[in-house]
């Protein structure tokens, strides 16, 4: 019950966050002021099941990962998106709706792209670990540290956090499952690990929302 | 029971390649602990001055 209430407020949370600083990024780039923010939600919300904005969608995505991914390894990226995107909406999902938990097909479907999660954040790591480190800039801005923090870290840096986050979060997710596959615990320490597992896959799920937000789709601009 | 053929050829596949599954965890774990041990050596290292800011 509690990783319910935590789920559903965090999600609700961050989706606000994100959505909210779109909302002020939009009315400020457009020079108008909107009639609200629910309204404006709302119609985004509608437009999203529209042919077009699929496509426009589907375009922004892939155009993100030529740049990024070229060649074969789109196919990694490709593999290690599916597979997180199935893992986390089947988990949470089960997690929160049904008080059984995760059974059947779908959980089999699960652990199997375990698998396939793991081998391709690996490769996704190795591949883009370069990209994702530490400037100099950005030490200092480290050192300098004010508070709020989250107002004195730029927008960059805030993309790396996010992918190393995600990084630990999925380094987590395939401990606590190879933990509690194992017969190396008790049982009492392996029901202990399916929660943290749960816990590990709703920041890595927040993690990767945000970072789709930040990183992949494009800013408000000036009209 | 009420169960597919197809569920029970997936069930039975679990337990055949869970074994290797256990072991591409166990391998990717290690790999990707190790890039994080090291990102966060270099970041301490980076934050304490023992690594040169301007390399």
């Amino acid at each position: 019950m509690l990783f319910t209430i935590i789920t559903v407020l965090a999600v609700l949370g961050v989706s606000y966050r994100l959505t909210s600083m779109r909302f002020k990024a939009k009315s400020t780039a457009a020079g108008i002021r909107p009639a609200g923010y629910f309204p404006w939600l709302w119609s985004g919300m509608k437009s999203i099941f529209k042919k077009e904005a699929f496509q426009k969608g589907q375009r922004i995505v892939f155009d993100w990962i030529k740049n990024y991914y070229p060649g074969w390894t789109k196919w990694i990226f490709l593999a290690l998106a599916a597979s997180f995107v199935y893992q986390a909406a089947s988990g949470l999902l089960f997690a929160v709706f049904s008080p059984r938990g995760m059974f059947g097909v779908p959980l089999l479907v699960h652990v199997s792209l375990g698998g396939l999660f793991a081998v391709s954040l690996a490769f996704t790591l190795i591949w883009r670990a370069r990209a994702y480190r530490l400037d100099r800039q950005e030490t200092v801005a480290f050192e300098s540290l004010a508070f709020p923090v989250f107002k004195s870290l730029s927008k960059p840096l805030v993309r790396k956090f996010l992918f190393w986050l995600f990084a630990v979060a999925g380094l987590c997710l395939m401990v606590t499952a190879l933990g509690s596959m194992v017969p190396l615990f008790s049982f009492n320490a392996q029901k202990t690990m399916i929660i943290v597992h749960r816990y590990c896959a709703l920041v890595a799920f927040l993690a990767g929302l945000t970072f789709l937000d930040i990183a992949i789709l494009p800013q408000p601009q000036a009209k | 029971m009420g169960l597919t053929k197809p569920y029970h050829f997936l069930f039975g596949l679990s337990f055949t390649v869970r074994p290797v599954l256990k072991w591409i965890l166990f391998i990717a774990a290690i790999v990707i602990g190790s890039l994080l041990f090291l990102v966060f050596l270099l970041a301490l290292g980076r934050l304490s001055g023992l690594i040169d800011k301007r390399s």
